[in-house]
């Protein structure tokens, strides 16, 4: 149970860093 | 005046609604961060060994990540009426959803901790809880900011946007480092965690 907890920050994480590349992508669309 | 509208205003006016969106996806994204620093309350209460905190912490993320989903659904139904590019539509959609998906892994990890006596873990093991959360709300905290600068700021944004791979990068050595200890040997190894 305990290695789902950091599995599931870890995928929070990830998602991170997906958040991270869209927001990249939109503001390369407003340069 | 021709009710047909030219392409030039036409791309304009999409543009403008894009930006109204987009601010009010701002709201979104600091209802993200609020539930993620309320998980992060959570574990810091797990940490500590305060079972009756980590339930009230618990249920104010419950209650944040509920909102959180009611401004998204908002956002979408907006999204849904407007004049858009298809493309745009897309990435905000992508922004918005993954966004989300923030809060629901902040949610779900904390609601774990419900189901754990914090005396029956390792200290090695709240360490690296610990060290984890650390980098979690970083990282939520790190993307709020990098939106934020996209409104104000595009090149701003790009250079935030990149401080969320350096936490994720961290994340990956602390996991090596802490999964790699003799003491977690046998729990499960550091192959199964995808860090070798």
């Amino acid at each position: 149970m305990v290695f789902s907890v950091i599995e599931s920050m870890e995928n929070l994480v990830d998602r991170c860093e997906d958040a991270a590349d869209v927001i990249r992508h939109i503001a390369i669309s407003y340069l | 005046m021709s009710p047909i509208k030219s392409g030039s205003s036409m791309i304009w006016l999409g543009r403008q609604r894009e930006r109204k969106i987009l601010e009010s996806c701002e709201e979104h994204v600091n209802k993200v961060l609020e539930v993620a620093r309320e998980a992060y309350n959570t574990f810091m209460a797990f940490y500590n060994g305060d079972r009756r905190g980590v339930d009230e912490c618990f249920k104010k993320v419950f209650e944040l990540e509920r909102q959180a989903d009611t401004v998204k659904d908002k956002i979408i139904e907006e999204l849904s009426k407007g004049l858009f590019h298809p493309i745009n539509r897309e990435e905000v959609i992508r922004l918005i959803l993954t966004t989300d998906d923030i809060a629901d892994f902040a949610k779900s990890s904390a609601r774990r901790l419900l189901f754990i006596q914090p005396e029956d873990v390792s200290p090695e093991l709240r360490e690296a809880i610990k060290i984890f959360a650390d980098l979690f709300v970083k990282a939520t905290e790190s993307v709020n900011k990098a939106f934020k600068k996209l409104l104000k700021n595009p090149g701003e944004a790009i250079k935030a946007s990149a401080t969320v791979r350096g936490l994720r990068r961290r994340l990956t050595t602390s996991g090596l480092r802490l999964f790699s200890r003799s003491s977690l040997n046998g729990v499960r190894s550091v192959e199964t965690w995808g860090y070798a």
